[in-house]
C-alpha cells in the first residue's frame, strides 16, 4: 500500500469533514491533503518540485477560482503528471460532466451518494482500489 | 409596371396599392407603385412615406374606397362632380378623370390599380384594353404577397427557435445547478446525523435516536425527489434518437432485474413475444421500467401476482380510455401498448391526478413512490407523439395503455 497522500479538492467545509471521517472509518492511513479550490490544487501540484505526487487526486467539479474541469486539463497537458490518477468525486451526474471528465481523461466518475453509511462505503472502495490494488503509473513517465 | 400602364392608359399619373384589412376587418391600401407627384411640402411627404412602405390610404368613402367596397371597377370621368369622391389633398394636381380597378388574383382581391387624368376620360374599353396588363399586375403582387408572408411565418419560427434554444439553455442551467448545489447539504444533514449517532448516541435515549433515523430517512426521501425531478427534466431536454426498439426484450430484461431484488416473491409474468417501436431507446426504456416497477411494487400485497406487458388486438377500448386519453380524439390505427397488474389499483374517480408530477393515489405507508414516475412516462410518450392513458378499479388492478406515434412509420 503506497504511503503518498491522497488530495482531496473540495470547496465544502462539511463535505471535507465528513470525507475526512470517512477516510478515517475505512482506516485510511494517508495523509489527506485538501485544497479548496482549483488554484490551491493546482500550487499544491506545481507549486514544489521536490514535494513529490499524491496516490491519487480526488476533484470536485464545482470549485472557485479555477473549476475541477480546468484543474483536470491542466494535470493531464502537464508532463509531470499527466498520468496521476484522477477520480472525480462530485455531486451531480449530469451527462455534460461526466462527458466532459472522461474526455479530459478522468480515471474514475463517482456521484457522492446523499446517504452517510453509501459515501463511507464509497470512500472505503476507492480507498482500497486506488491505494492498495490499482498500480500506479511509474514517477517520472 | 405602373408606367407601362400609365403609357397605355394615357394617363397622367397613377398608383397600385395592395389591399390589408384592419384588426376589425376594414379594408385599406398601402401603396406599392405611385408617381412621384411631389407638388408641394406635403406631398413630398407622401411621397417619402411611400418609399419606406407606410403609405396608407384608409377613406372608404372616396373614389378607390369605392372600389375597396365594391370590388369592382370604378369609372368616374367628372370627378369633381362625383358623388362618390372623397376629394383631394390642398395642392394635390386636379383629378379631372379616375379609374379605379380591384386587382384579383386565384380569386382573392389582393389590391387596387388607380388611374388618372386621361384625356377625355376613361370607358369600358379601356378596362378591357388594360385586362392583360391589370392581370399581370395582380398575380405579381399576389406573388409577392405569398413570398413575403412566407418570409414573415419563417422569421416567426427563427425567431420562436431562438426564445426556445434559450429558455432550454436555462432549464439546462437550473438542472445543473439544482444536481449540484441541492443534493450537497442533503449528504451534511445525513452525514452529521450519523456522525451524532456514532459519537453521541450514548448520551441519547431511544427516542432521540429514532428522530435522527426519521431526519436520515426524511434527507434519503428529498434526495430520490430530486433525482426524480432531475431525471424528469432530462426527459425533457435530452435530444431524442429514433430506431427500432425490441420492447419485448427491453421488458424481459427489466423484469428479470426487479425479480432479482426481490426474490422471496412469486410473480407471474407475461410478456408478449415481437414487440417493437420506433423511438428513443433509453428514454422508451424509462417507460417500460416506470410503468413495469409500478406494476411489481402495486402487486406486492397479492400472494398470485401477474404482470404482463402486450399490445391490443382490435379496436381502441373506448370507455374509461376517452376520459383520461392524454390528446386527440381521432381513430387510431397503429399499436396500442398495454402493461396490466392485478395490484392495488386505483379509483377511477382520481385518475385524471394520475400522470400529474407528484401526485400519489396512495399513501406513502401503503407503497412509496415520488410521484414523478408516470409524469415521465406520460412526457416520454408525448415526445414520440403518443398517448397513454389508464384503466383500473379499486382492490383489483390496473391497466396503462400507450400508443407510440412513430411506431408505424418514421415521419422523419
Amino acid at each position: 500500500m503506497t504511503k503518498r497522500p491522497i488530495l482531496l479538492v473540495e470547496d465544502n467545509p462539511s463535505d471535507i469533514q465528513l470525507t475526512q471521517r470517512a477516510f478515517a472509518k475505512s482506516n485510511i492511513a494517508n495523509e489527506l491533503v485538501v485544497a479548496e479550490d482549483g488554484q490551491a490544487a493546482l500550487d499544491y501540484l506545481f507549486g514544489d518540485p521536490g514535494r513529490g505526487l499524491p496516490a491519487v487526486v480526488l476533484l470536485d467539479l464545482k470549485l472557485p477560482r479555477v473549476e475541477g474541469l480546468e484543474v483536470l486539463r491542466r494535470i493531464r497537458t502537464d508532463q509531470r503528471t499527466h498520468l496521476l490518477p484522477v477520480v472525480i468525486l462530485t455531486t451531480s451526474k449530469e451527462e455534460q460532466d461526466m462527458v466532459q471528465s472522461y474526455q479530459l481523461g478522468a480515471n474514475s466518475y463517482i456521484r457522492k451518494p446523499v446517504s452517510f453509511v453509501e459515501f463511507s462505503e464509497a470512500v472505503a472502495r476507492l480507498g482500497v482500489y486506488w491505494l492498495a490494488l490499482n498500480e500506479a503509473p511509474p514517477v517520472g513517465k | 409596371m405602373l408606367k407601362s400602364l400609365l403609357t397605355v392608359s394615357g394617363s397622367a399619373y397613377g398608383f397600385i396599392d395592395e389591399m390589408f384589412h384592419t384588426s376589425e376587418g376594414k379594408p385599406y391600401l398601402s401603396a406599392r407603385a405611385i408617381t412621384d407627384i411631389s407638388w408641394n411640402e406635403q406631398t413630398r411627404g407622401m411621397y417619402a412615406q411611400f418609399v419606406s412602405g407606410t403609405l396608407n390610404f384608409t377613406k372608404l368613402e372616396s373614389l378607390f374606397g369605392a372600389v375597396m367596397t365594391t370590388g369592382k371597377p370604378v369609372i368616374a370621368n367628372n370627378a369633381p362632380n362625383d358623388p362618390r369622391r372623397g376629394g383631394v389633398p390642398p395642392g394635390h394636381p386636379a383629378l379631372n378623370a379616375f379609374l379605379g380597378l380591384p386587382l384579383h388574383s386565384n380569386n382573392r382581391f389582393v389590391g387596387v390599380i388607380g388611374l388618372a387624368n386621361r384625356p377625355g376620360g376613361y370607358s369600358e374599353e379601356v378596362i378591357t384594353y388594360l385586362q392583360p396588363l391589370v392581370q399581370a399586375c395582380a398575380n405579381l403582387l399576389a406573388a409577392w404577397r405569398s413570398e413575403r408572408q412566407r418570409e414573415e411565418a419563417e422569421a416567426a419560427l427563427a425567431s420562436r427557435t431562438i426564445q426556445l434554444e434559450a429558455a432550454n439553455k436555462e432549464l439546462e442551467a437550473f438542472a445543473y445547478s439544482v444536481s449540484h448545489d441541492l443534493r450537497a447539504p442533503l449528504r451534511g444533514i445525513d452525514g452529521w446525523s450519523h456522525a451524532l449517532v456514532e459519537d453521541y448516541g450514548g448520551k441519547l435515549d431511544a427516542q432521540g435516536r429514532e428522530y435522527l433515523a426519521t431526519v436520515c430517512a426524511e434527507t434519503q426521501r428529498m434526495g430520490r425527489l430530486i433525482d426524480d425531478l432531475l431525471q424528469l427534466s432530462r426527459v425533457t431536454r435530452a435530444e431524442m434518437r429514433r430506431e427500432p426498439v425490441d420492447l419485448s426484450a427491453l421488458a424481459g430484461s427489466i423484469l428479470a432485474g426487479l425479480r432479482q431484488h426481490d426474490r422471496q416473491r412469486q410473480v407471474e409474468t407475461v410478456v408478449a413475444p415481437g414487440l417493437t417501436a420506433t423511438g428513443d431507446p433509453q428514454l422508451l426504456r424509462l417507460v417500460l421500467e416506470n410503468l413495469l416497477g409500478n406494476a411489481w411494487k402495486f402487486t406486492s400485497k397479492r400472494a398470485q401476482a401477474r404482470i404482463e406487458f402486450g399490445r391490443l388486438a382490435g379496436p381502441l377500448p373506448s370507455a374509461g380510455a376517452t376520459s383520461i386519453a392524454a390528446s386527440g380524439d381521432a381513430p387510431y390505427n397503429g399499436t396500442v401498448f398495454f402493461i396490466r397488474d392485478n395490484g392495488a389499483g386505483f379509483d377511477m374517480a382520481h385518475a385524471a391526478k394520475l400522470f400529474g408530477a407528484f401526485q400519489r393515489l396512495h399513501r406513502p405507508s401503503e407503497f412509496p413512490g415520488t410521484g414523478v414516475g408516470l409524469a415521465t412516462v406520460q412526457r416520454i410518450i408525448h415526445r414520440h407523439g403518443g398517448r397513454v392513458w389508464a384503466e383500473a378499479a379499486q382492490d383489483t388492478g390496473a391497466t396503462f395503455y400507450f400508443t407510440l406515434a412513430t411506431n408505424e412509420s418514421n415521419h422523419d
